[in-house]
């Protein structure tokens, strides 16, 4: 271990330097920050004061409006004498810093002589760069956050920044106090600071007060010992930490008790902010501030977290914390420039949340950003980009038209956004897509993560042959982020792997990865290596890669291998093939009992009968692709034709005695016939009588169609197609003229009431009521034209027998129901 | 102009033309008052609907002969919305529950129940009960049966119930034993030979002997067929012929060729071919027995002695088994598969013995 955190050492002080080129932020060893301060002073006046201010607060409630003229008068002022302060402090700073920059140069000569020149040119020129714009820009920045941001109060608590843990400067973003604050808190602040100026520099504490320069002094200065690495490090970070005990210890009381004169604020100002207290405040006991704190319903907190509202830095505060403030606002200065924002994109159209905060945040600041289209556009000449993970798993039931609200984003942006998701297919994706340009992003090869790889590898000193990397690569089916945890997880005892420890280890590791049915189905008959080494049970796990549909697989496929051993031998192959089918139908009789009696047990027998079995026997070279089972196709067709048979017996049922099957078989062969003969015989001179034998079995023109399509057969030609268009025309002409009646409802919408209805009817009336009816009807003009042809139709069928008399009284009722919704509701009426 | 076999059926049970002893018995035990549950059974096209319909006559009236069709809906315990038709008159009605599927028991218990729950009002001039009559009673799930057994005993005073099923193996024996058996066999050929010729003569036309007797064989004993394929015959050629072509379905001709296909070829690639005509034949709703049956005698003509044993014998098992399982592609092909193993292997054996 310590060997490699060494070299990491060694590594790391290099990357960061250039890192902070490219980033423009300002990491943990932020020398460049240093150099910042001599272009900075005037901007900065403005951070200080954002940094005073946000202490006030706690220290003093509101205070009267009046108090207010007073405040501005004074703020001048105050800053000045702060000012000069600080300036003192950063002279003594300054210069240890520098020599750790130069330290730190040497250093990297001794390591390497190109990257030496590199970087030298580098630190030059990002000297001037920073100088110029990082420093600079963090004040006017802040200068933009405090002006653009406007209203004052509203968000108290853990209102993050972009980046969770930064409260401090959030506050100071988001608290747009007014003038008056920013002269009590100076009021407070103000003697504390002389005294510390003269401190300072003997005793290397860090500043008093949190002004972003000095804050980032303080960390260069802390940061510096470590990157000393090549003179042990450990034992400079050692001597350090004492140092900073023994100032702990030694440290002065505060020094000005009781010189200020305690406000009095409103009650509860302070509400559900939280305070961390760090160092010596000069006027104020410990006890005392935090007490006044919590008089204002305020919260004190021992240290430094999330849920910080405020830290009050006093003079020899704790190193730790100032670090932790440091880091965290680091983190927010780097976001604000380099803008790599990570939103989690669903929470944030969601109007309630809290996170609805951190999304109004975000736009505000995207001013910035210039994300809106009024914002001003990039100012400072940087590019940004807005990055949307697993947009797939937006436009749930939590974030309602989160697609749609990216997508009006995405119309209106000026930066690119970047929408990331796993599933590009998905259906979702289908609106965001016509959007975005679409980059599909393959699983890297073998070789390309290889490579990777053992750069990694080298760095780290691990010992890995290739053989084994190719091992656990595979295991983790080519997933980086697999592979890297699974070499950091086995090299941390040992920093080599054999290959024989890597296939065992990778073994057990093997990412448990789905296959889809069509590689299933592959692997169920292919021979050769890739299947070898299946025991038994990787066969049949094979199966449960979806058991529904692994038996259609097989089915559809088992035909087209070429098993091994038939060896061509065509009387063998056929032997086989009648044993896989049969092991098939015993896989099938398998599913039958696991589907009816709900005997899951049995899932294991119908893998062997169903996969397994088929597998071995059939086990040879599959030449072509695997095909989709066509058994679910024929398999609604078949539902299809079941169901016009259904339909058609039931229209028939009053003529027809036979059940549907043989109805089927038996009359619609000829129904066909006699249907179309008349037609392909005589033309228009037959229409009469077709229409006469559909009248007769009840058949609508709808199921004339049916008849036809289900009686069609590959080896029958289609007798409507000899028939020549005007046949045709005169056929459906005379069909559609004349009304006929059926015994049963034919709309489909209101079918079933109409049916009853008619029923009803039927039953009520009886022969007698005929009369009746017809007279009703008489004031329904659209009824009447149905009853009239209920009338001429006895006539016309004259030679009916009892049956279809009595069919016939039935279909008058029934008509009123077909021929329109008058009909219907009348019939209703009479029920 | 309805079809013959239409036209000329029988509605009194005197006038049927064959298993006239059974019509007298059945009239005997109309008149003989007490009537029980009837389970009518036969091959298809044997006259089964029209002797029951014969029998309600008897029982009832030209009356029954009134027939209307009505929708009834059912909602399922799961709330799942039923609907079903029936063929009722003011005096029977008649369903067919397997219409439904797999709910066919809410069918039985609520359409019974509602029809057995209200007597007759006038019982002074007519029977002083109801008939159900329900069809295709074999394809009723085990549950619906059961449910049958229970609602037979219960409603005996206001409802009979007629079953009506091509076979009673599939019925339970508790529904067997509640019930009178009545069988309807297929006519014989010459019966059927003679109603050919009863109809053809109602109709004006004479029909050759030769003629009828290919009929009655070609359509398997089953009249509804053998009517059927005689009209069709008459509209292809009049005046008749003895020797002239009967026409077939179409799905017999496929069947027929989907067999010869086999004999001729034993080839995984034929087998493929075989495997889509199969799914043509079953799309079609040609029942995979039936398919089954037409492929055996298709191919046993093409076999010698001893291989028709073993071919029979595997038919014999694949059939079973398709009763048994689910997806009916598999047990055929299955058949198929073997037929051609069977095959392919006496063949080259006896290229061998040649030799």
């Amino acid at each position: 271990m310590p060997r490699r955190r060494k070299s990491s050492d060694e590594d790391k002080p290099r990357k960061n330097t250039i890192e902070s080129f490219f980033k423009k932020s300002v990491p943990k060893k932020s020398r460049a920050i240093i150099d910042s301060d001599e272009d900075d002073e005037k901007p900065k006046q403005k951070s200080i004061d954002n940094y005073f201010k946000t202490p006030s607060p706690k220290k003093k409630s509101r205070s009267e409006p009046n108090n207010n003229s007073h405040s501005e008068k004074l703020t001048p002022v105050s800053a000045v004498d702060f000012f000069g302060s600080s300036s003192v402090s950063r002279k003594n700073k300054t210069v240890p810093a520098k020599r750790k920059i130069e330290e730190i140069n040497t250093e990297l000569h001794d390591d390497d002589d190109f990257e030496k020149t590199l970087l030298q040119l580098d630190v030059q020129s990002k000297k001037k760069v920073i100088g110029n714009s990082l420093a600079s820009k963090v004040s006017s920045k802040m200068k933009h956050i405090i002006e653009d941001t406007p209203e004052p109060k509203e968000k108290k608590p853990r209102l993050q920044v972009v980046v969770p843990d930064t409260p401090e400067l959030k506050k100071t973003h988001s608290k747009k106090t007014p003038d008056k604050k920013l002269y009590k808190m100076e009021l407070v602040k103000s003697p504390s600071k002389t005294p510390l100026s003269q401190n300072l520099s003997p005793k290397k504490t860090p500043e008093v007060q949190s002004t972003p320069d000095t804050i980032k002094k303080d960390s260069s200065k802390k940061i510096s010992p470590s990157s000393n690495s090549s003179t042990s490090p450990q034992d400079e970070t050692q001597v350090k930490r004492g140092a900073s005990y023994r100032s702990y210890l030694h440290r002065e009381g505060p020094k000005a008790l009781g010189s200020k004169e305690i406000p009095e604020g409103a009650d509860n100002c302070l509400d559900g902010l939280v305070f961390v207290i760090t160092g010596v405040l000069e006027s104020l006991e410990r006890d005392e501030a935090k007490s006044l704190i919590e008089k204002y319903s305020g919260k004190v907190s021992g240290s430094l977290s999330k849920k910080t509202d405020y830290i009050v830095i006093g003079r020899d505060c704790g190193e730790s914390k100032l670090q932790k403030v440091i880091s965290t606002m680091d983190v927010l200065y780097q976001s604000l420039y380099n803008i790599h924002v990570y939103i989690n994109s669903f929470t944030i159209f969601r109007p309630t949340s809290p996170l609805k905060e951190e999304s109004k945040m975000y736009t505000t600041s995207s001013s910035d950003l210039s994300l809106c289209p009024n914002a001003k556009s990039s100012s400072h000449g940087r590019k940004h980009c807005l990055v949307m993970d697993e947009v797939d798993g937006m436009a749930g039931n939590e974030d309602r038209g989160g697609l749609q609200a990216l997508v009006q984003l995405i119309k209106t942006t000026k930066i690119p956004i970047i929408c990331m998701c796993n599933d590009r297919n998905h259906q979702k994706m289908r609106t965001l897509s016509n959007y975005c340009f679409d980059l599909r992003f393959q699983k890297p090869r073998l070789e390309q993560i290889k490579a990777a790889m053992m750069t990694m590898a080298f760095k780290e000193g691990l010992k890995i042959p290739a053989p084994a990397l190719n091992e656990i690569i595979q295991s983790s089916n080519h997933d980086i982020r697999q592979v890297i945890h699974n070499i950091s997880m086995w090299t941390s005892g040992d920093k080599t792997i054999s290959y024989e420890q890597a296939k065992k280890d990778s073994q057990s590791a093997k990412k448990d990865l789905k296959i889809g049915p069509f590689d299933v189905c592959r692997k169920v008959f292919v021979g050769g290596e890739e299947t070898a080494g299946m025991t038994l049970n990787d066969k049949s796990d094979l199966f449960f890669h979806d058991y529904s549909f692994a038996p259609l697989f097989v089915h559809e496929n088992y035909p087209h291998v070429f098993p091994y051993s038939a060896s061509g031998n065509p009387k063998r192959h056929l032997s086989l093939l009648a044993r896989t089918a049969d092991s098939i139908c015993d896989g099938d009789l398998a599913d039958r009992r696991i589907r009816s009696e709900q005997m899951w047990s049995l899932l294991p027998t119908q893998a062997i009968y169903a996969s397994v079995l088929p597998g071995e026997f059939m086990r040879g070279s599959f030449p072509q692709m695997v095909n989709f089972p066509s058994w679910l196709g024929k398999n609604s067709s078949q539902n299809k034709t079941e169901r016009i048979l259904q339909e058609l017996r039931t229209h028939m049922r009053l003529k027809v005695s036979a059940e549907k099957r043989s109805l089927n078989m038996d009359y619609l062969p000829y129904l066909r016939h006699g249907l179309t003969e008349p037609l392909v015989k005589r033309d228009t001179q037959g229409v009469p009588d077709v229409i006469r034998l559909m009248d007769e079995y009840d058949i609508i023109k709808e199921d004339f169609d049916n008849i036809l399509e289900v009686t069609k057969w590959p080896n029958s030609k289609d007798p409507m197609s000899s028939l020549t268009p005007s046949t045709k025309a005169a056929f459906t002409r005379s069909y559609n003229k004349e009304v006929h009646l059926t015994p049963y409802s034919t709309g489909v919408a209101v079918k079933k009431r109409r049916g009853a209805a008619a029923v009803v009817d039927e039953e009520m009336m009886g022969d007698g009521e005929e009369a009746v009816q017809d007279s009703e009807e008489d004031t329904d003009n659209i009824d009447i034209d149905t009853m009239i042809k209920v009338k001429k139709k006895p006539t016309s069928k004259a030679k009916t027998t009892g049956r279809s008399k009595a069919s016939k009284d039935e279909s008058a009722s029934g008509s009123k129901g077909k021929g329109n919704g008058k009909g219907k509701g009348r019939g209703k009426v009479k029920s | 102009m309805s079809l013959w076999v239409d036209k000329h059926r029988p509605n009194l049970l005197n006038k049927l033309d064959y298993h006239k002893d059974q019509a007298t018995h059945l009239k005997k035990l109309v008149h003989g008052g007490d009537f029980p549950h009837l389970l009518v059974y036969g091959p298809s096209g044997a006259g089964k609907k029209t002797r029951i319909m014969c029998l309600l006559r008897e029982l009832y009236g030209s009356g029954v002969e009134k027939l209307r069709i009505e929708q009834h809906h059912f909602t399922t315990p799961s709330n799942k919305k039923l609907e079903i038709s029936t063929i009722s008159s003011n005096y029977h009605i008649e369903v067919n529950p397997s219409d439904v599927g797999n709910n066919d028991r809410v069918v039985i218990q609520e359409l019974i129940k509602n029809v057995a729950q209200v007597n007759q009002l006038e019982t002074s001039c007519q029977k002083d009960f109801k008939v159900v009559v329900l069809t295709e009673v074999d394809r009723l799930t085990k549950d619906a049966q059961h449910a049958l057994r229970r609602t037979m005993e219960k409603y005996m005073a206001t409802c009979r119930i007629i079953l009506c099923c091509n076979s009673t193996s599939k019925v339970i024996p508790a529904i067997q034993s509640r019930c009178l058996g009545v069988r309807v066999a297929a006519p014989a050929v010459e019966e059927i030979c003679k109603i050919l010729q009863n109809v053809c003569k109602k109709e004006g036309l004479t029909l050759p002997t030769e003629l009828a007797e290919r009929i009655a064989k070609k359509s398997n004993r089953n009249l509804r067929r053998a009517l059927l394929t005689c009209e069709a015959c008459k509209v292809q050629q009049y005046p008749f012929s003895g020797d002239q072509d009967i026409t077939e379905p179409d799905w017999e001709l496929y069947l027929r060729e989907t067999a010869a296909l086999i004999v001729q070829q034993q080839t995984p690639k034929r087998l493929l071919e075989v495997r889509g005509r199969l799914y043509e034949l079953l799309t079609h709703c040609i029942p995979p027995d039936i398919i089954m049956k037409g492929l055996v005698q298709e191919l046993i003509s093409n076999c010698d002695g001893e291989l028709k044993i073993e071919v029979v014998q595997s038919a014999a098992y694949y059939e079973h088994r398709l009763q048994m399982g689910q997806k009916a592609i598999y047990h055929l092909e299955a058949f198929v598969a073997k037929f051609m193993a069977i095959y392919k292997r006496f063949l080259e054996d006896g290229i061998a013995d040649l030799f």
